[in-house]
């Protein structure tokens, strides 16, 4: 294929363009809904289609124009194993959940034009080979983050959305001075990140300093313990889409950034300081499973099961710092597709527990009963969702936690053991939530309504279940991507 | 023949799949699925004895790629597996024709055989262990078939909770193999060995699946399911399942934890052994019976025999599933399986007990019942084994307990007044049992040759025929005449009770999780405090620069939105204090949500003016930094 095409800035600026649109013809909600599902769906299939023909180990299809030329920042897009898997996430998940908001009351168009805003800004973020770009989307989604939740959430949703802001602002803060320490650091100055990547020019004091600069940041936006406190009330007020973007996509900035600046631009210090990421990764694994095991509201359990896994993803990466040869790829290619389980897995999830708020009157489980019997079609995809999320081999997460704990294994056997600790308290809340709310005999007095899940939001969920599935039986559809680039990386 | 390898699971696959997808629940489809997927193991079992096994790779992870391998082993497993579950099918239409449930029935009980199959054709260990789990969570399906019952709920999670808990055992064992071996295939390399620990986390999940003391608890919970699930579940899968792990790593094991194995056999086999003869319930009885069994065979390959084991396995499959279809008959005309509602009730349903008796006596070991062959398998193997002294009495000592518990079962079922109760259409479930039965009698006649097809030798002795059927003969006249009243006491209802230690799983797993749990969420609580504490200090000082800045000049307003969120946050916290302060923060700020509501109100092109506006400021911001 033509590679002066700029295909990539096709992908990224289509659902800018759709926001665009929506917003010039002041659409209603029938026309804002069309739209928005036609150019998100375009750019599922043009990601998918980039996939297959266009991949390969280091960055491709790389768009280059000159910016801003004497501070060397310049717009760059390209992809590559790592951040491929993310851009097509991002695509998948957007459809799914613009597919999903087909009954959005509140301002219909500005919901859309917001939705496909923030995409633009998720896929400039994966794409984005320049520092510069890159801290520019991943403050956009920020932006947008906060007026999706403060525009559409639940009753506390001004709270939430003000907390959500300031904390991951302060997060920001330490990035920027992360990244322009990594860019004076480098002669001559440049933001672009293929040679920063290359060249590790970084040392001493200061590379500990942009370091832990840069582990702050992310810990927070991934998050994890003990900088996760913004999560859960996010998730509680978020509307039910939002939820799902900000843990299927938001999250995996953090974790996308931990492997891009942290562990290929400063591998030395990662591996310096591997032992402390590792603590607090086990310490996320476990925490975040002990805490949603706390939980009585469905959503906040489900919130706080990321925590969990991005402990997971976590620790996989710091092990591709320490370990050598298979077991570091072996690590590194499991976090980068438990970025893509978790999006898929959580992102169904959230989707179900919205569909669920519309039918009920309460989110607590102790209070709900015999969903499986009100609501069929819906509880069976949960269950089948909440199993993907325990980690059940055949589903999503099975092949991405299998890797990252048979690479750590090799090097940190006891962190692996305290984190298999994780996989059974997770599979313990997931079937309580079963047998408390979704088992045994409904309660119809909590219930809104008695329409099964069907149409738009039955397909925009059933699409993530059957990529669970694919990913859970099929896993080398997206590894052998990965694998082609994780292997190439000296590690 | 890699089709004919993926049709034995795929059939099963797509009965699943029609059953819960496409809701067409018939439990023909299922019956069908599984007729084609016999068929498919009887015609690999003729390809792969006259040629090499089949191995089959597909998808998987880089560089392990799964691998399906049939050799004679795996397709006589497959075959009995089969085989006990057909009978069952044909069995279950009846049983489930006038119970709820049937999509959760017929759909669980598909995928859960095809995941059997799926286990006993894994090559690699990735696949057996999607296959293990799998099995894990359609067990949990299938239990949990009525659950409007609470104890169908609690037992569904039960079993999947402990077997989870264990699995982990296998996770980690596994890491060791892969990590000792070097590949993740099963049948790779089989002269190293693997680390005493790693023998020992593979036995735990063996433990778990298998129910073993002290893991055996659940095996009773999932008798709250239908009964073709009980017959199922613990004859040719799930419980079988454990062993047949400990058929695939046999050769890898040391001896100090081929010892421990039999260690762990043989105290199952005893303690079970008697919660079998306390129990009051013939399904309780036969839940208990089935540990003890599996006990039978980590006893003898850890006397070093999997050839005996592998008989029993078989044998067994054969003789649980026939009891349980008998007793499910019992229970489907008396609605009861306690021994009291159903004594007598062998007078009535004369065929029904004639099948049940025979299993029974089979079970018990008196020849030429094919439980006799592979019982005698295992005492030969125990009294040739190097901790012979040790071994061999455990072994006679379960022989006579299980003899003397399927006595009791039976002059339970006979002795008595028969209750006059309707006798339904039972001609179906009754053919299901036959067909078993048929085995039973016919297969010992069989056993021998086909576990050396299989690539196993059952060992025999004289001394063991003797002990065997002494035992046996001597175990089935005392459970005939055993009274029910010499039964109690503390340490028999101990025994009865499944042995609950200290308040058993409830008090010893779940007190302690729970526990750990409010701990966790203890320190979550004091963190968000921590951080809103932090926040307000925060907001103070903004409050003193805001008020200097003032002074200075009002310089604050132009700097955007931040600063004039800061402010009002101090103000607020002012009015309202920090009672509110737990969750963030910002959570009392009720000035904040003004701003906010300014930020959002209108039209949205305002907003995204705001965010257009903010990004400029922004860039605007970082260029002059850089450039200063």
């Amino acid at each position: 294929m033509n590679h002066s095409f700029p295909f990539l800035s096709i992908i990224l600026f289509l659902p800018a363009v759709g926001a665009m649109l929506i917003l010039l013809l002041r659409s209603n909600l029938k026309a804002a809904h069309l739209i928005s599902m036609v150019v998100s769906g375009l750019a599922l299939l043009l990601s998918i289609w980039f996939g297959i023909n266009d991949m390969s180990g280091s960055f491709s299809h790389i768009e280059e124009v000159d910016w801003i030329p004497s501070l060397g920042a310049a717009y760059r897009l390209g992809a590559d194993g790592i951040s491929y898997p993310l851009v097509l996430l991002s695509t998948v998940l957007f459809f799914a959940t613009i597919v999903f908001s087909s009954k959005i009351e509140k301002k219909p168009s500005g919901y859309f034009a917001l939705m496909l805003m923030l995409q633009t800004a998720c896929l400039g973020v994966f794409l984005s080979l320049d520092l510069l770009l890159f801290y520019i989307f991943f403050e956009i989604t920020l932006v947008g983050m906060y007026f999706l939740i403060a525009g559409w959430g639940h009753e506390n949703r001004k709270k939430a959305a003000i907390t959500f802001f300031i904390y991951t602002l302060i997060g920001s803060l330490v990035l920027l001075l992360a990244f322009l320490s990594i860019y004076l650091h480098t002669t001559p100055h440049t933001f672009d990140m293929r040679v920063l990547i290359a060249k590790h020019s970084l040392s001493g004091p200061v590379a500990s300093l942009t370091f832990w600069g840069l582990i702050i940041a992310f810990a927070i936006k991934t998050p994890l313990f003990p900088f996760h406190t913004w999560l859960p009330l996010a998730h509680t007020e978020a509307p039910a889409t939002g939820s799902a973007i900000l843990a299927g996509i938001l999250l995996k900035l953090g974790a996308y950034g931990f492997i891009r600046f942290a562990l290929q631009m400063m591998p030395e210090t990662f591996r310096q300081y591997a032992i402390y990421i590792i603590i607090i990764a086990v310490i996320s694994a476990i925490y975040g499973a002990f805490v949603a095991m706390a939980q009585t509201d469905i959503k906040r359990m489900v919130a706080y099961t990321s925590i969990n896994h991005m402990g997971y993803l976590v620790f996989g990466v710091a092990v591709a710092s320490v370990a050598y040869g298979d077991s570091a790829i072996q690590a590194l290619d499991g976090s980068i597709l438990q970025m893509f389980s978790h999006g898929i897995v959580t992102g169904a999830l959230f989707l179900l527990i919205g569909a669920l708020q519309h039918r009920l009157t309460t989110r607590e489980m102790p209070s709900l009963h015999g969903l499986l019997k009100s609501f069929p079609v819906l509880s069976a995809l949960f269950i089948i969702a909440s199993f993907a999320s325990l980690g059940l081999p055949g589903l999503a997460h099975f092949p991405a936690e299998f890797q990252i704990f048979l690479g750590g294994y090799s090097v940190y056997p006891i962190a692996v053991g305290c984190m298999l600790i994780g996989l059974v308290i997770t599979a313990g809340l997931y079937l309580r939530a079963i047998q408390m709310s979704f088992m045994g005999t409904p309660d119809e007095l909590k219930l809104k309504s008695f329409h099964d899940i069907k149409g738009y939001e039955l397909w925009s969920i059933v699409l993530l279940i059957i990529l669970i599935f694919v990913i859970g039986l099929y896993p080398n559809i997206l590894l052998s991507l990965i694998h082609e680039t994780t292997k190439s990386l000296s590690l | 023949m890699e089709i004919i390898l993926s049709t034995i699971i795929l059939a099963l696959l797509a009965a699943s799949f029609l059953n819960y997808v496409l809701r067409i629940r018939h439990g023909w489809i299922t019956i069908i699925a599984s007729a084609l997927s016999l068929a498919a193991s009887l015609f690999l079992l003729f390809s792969v004895q006259q040629t090499s096994p089949v191995e089959y790779y597909f998808a998987g992870l880089p560089g392990q790629p799964f691998l399906l391998y049939a050799n004679v082993n795996a397709c006589v497993l497959s075959i009995t597996v089969s085989v006990v579950a057909l009978a069952i099918f044909i069995y279950s239409l009846e049983y489930m024709a006038q119970k709820k449930g049937k999509t959760w029935f017929w759909g669980g009980i598909s995928l859960f055989l095809a995941s059997m199959q799926l286990l006993v054709f894994a090559g690699d260990w990735l696949l057996f262990i999607t296959a293990w789990e799998m099995m894990g969570a359609a067990s949990f399906l299938l239990i949990g078939t009525w659950h409007e019952k609470p104890e169908a709920r609690q037992g569904a999670v039960k079993a999947f909770m402990l077997t989870r808990f264990t699995d982990m055992g296998l996770y980690a064992g596994i890491f060791i193999l892969i990590l000792t071996l070097g590949s993740t295939h099963i049948t790779a390399n089989t002269e190293k060995q693997i680390s005493t620990l790693g023998g020992i986390f593979l036995l735990i999940a063996i433990m778990g699946k298998s129910a073993q003391v002290p893991f055996q608890s659940w095996l009773s919970g999932a008798m709250a399911g239908p009964t073709p699930v009980s017959a199922l579940l613990h004859s040719a899968t799930m419980v079988a399942a454990g062993a047949i792990l400990l058929f695939r790593i046999y050769p890898l094991l040391n001896e100090d934890v081929l010892f421990i194995t039999g260690i762990v056999g043989g105290i199952t086999i005893l303690l079970t052994g008697i919660t079998a003869i306390t129990a009051k319930d013939v399904k309780q009885l036969l839940a208990a019976s089935t540990s003890s069994q599996l006990g039978f065979m980590l006893l003898a390959v850890g006397a070093g025999s999997p050839g005996a084991a592998f008989a029993h396995w078989i044998a067994h499959a054969f003789m649980k599933s026939s009891l349980f279809l008998g007793a499910g008959i019992f229970q489907h005309v008396y609605h009861s399986t306690a021994f009291e509602d159903i004594s007598g009730a062998g007078k009535k349903l004369k065929s029904t007990f004639t099948g049940f008796a025979i299993a029974a006596i089979g079970l018990s070991g008196i020849p030429p019942l094919i439980g006799y062959w592979s019982k005698d398998g295992i005492l030969a193997s125990t009294s040739q084994s190097a901790h012979s002294l040790l071994f061999f009495t455990i072994a006679v000592a379960g022989a006579f307990f299980t003899a003397i518990y399927m006595g009791k079962a039976v002059n339970r079922i006979w002795a008595g007044q028969e209750n006059t109760s309707d006798k339904p259409g039972l001609r179906q479930m009754i053919s299901g049992l036959f067909i078993l039965v048929v085995f039973i009698v016919a297969g010992g006649f069989f056993l021998e040759p086909i576990v050396k097809f299989a690539g196993y030798e059952i060992p025999s002795g004289t001394l063991s025929k003797i002990a065997g059927i002494t035992a046996a003969v001597a175990g089935l006249l005392a459970g005939w005449y055993v009274k029910e009243k010499w039964l109690n006491g503390k340490l028999w209802n101990a025994a009865r009770g499944n042995y609950q230690v200290a308040g058993g799983y409830q008090k010893l797993v779940v007190v302690p999780v729970l526990k750990l749990t409010a701990f966790f969420y203890h320190v979550e609580l004091l963190l968000n405090v921590f951080i809103s504490k932090t926040g307000q200090s925060f907001v103070s000082i903004a409050k003193l620069l805001y008020g200097a800045d003032k002074i200075l000049n009002n310089l604050t307003e132009d700097v955007g939105s931040t600063g004039l969120q800061l402010s009002a946050a101090s103000n607020s916290f002012e009015e309202n204090g920090i009672e509110k302060g737990v969750y963030s923060v910002s959570s009392s700020v009720k000035e904040s949500g003004r701003v906010g509501r300014k930020l959002q109100s209108g039209l949205v092109h305002k907003e995204l003016v705001i965010t257009v506006a903010g990004l400029l400021i922004l860039i605007f911001v970082l260029i002059s930094m850089i450039i200063i």
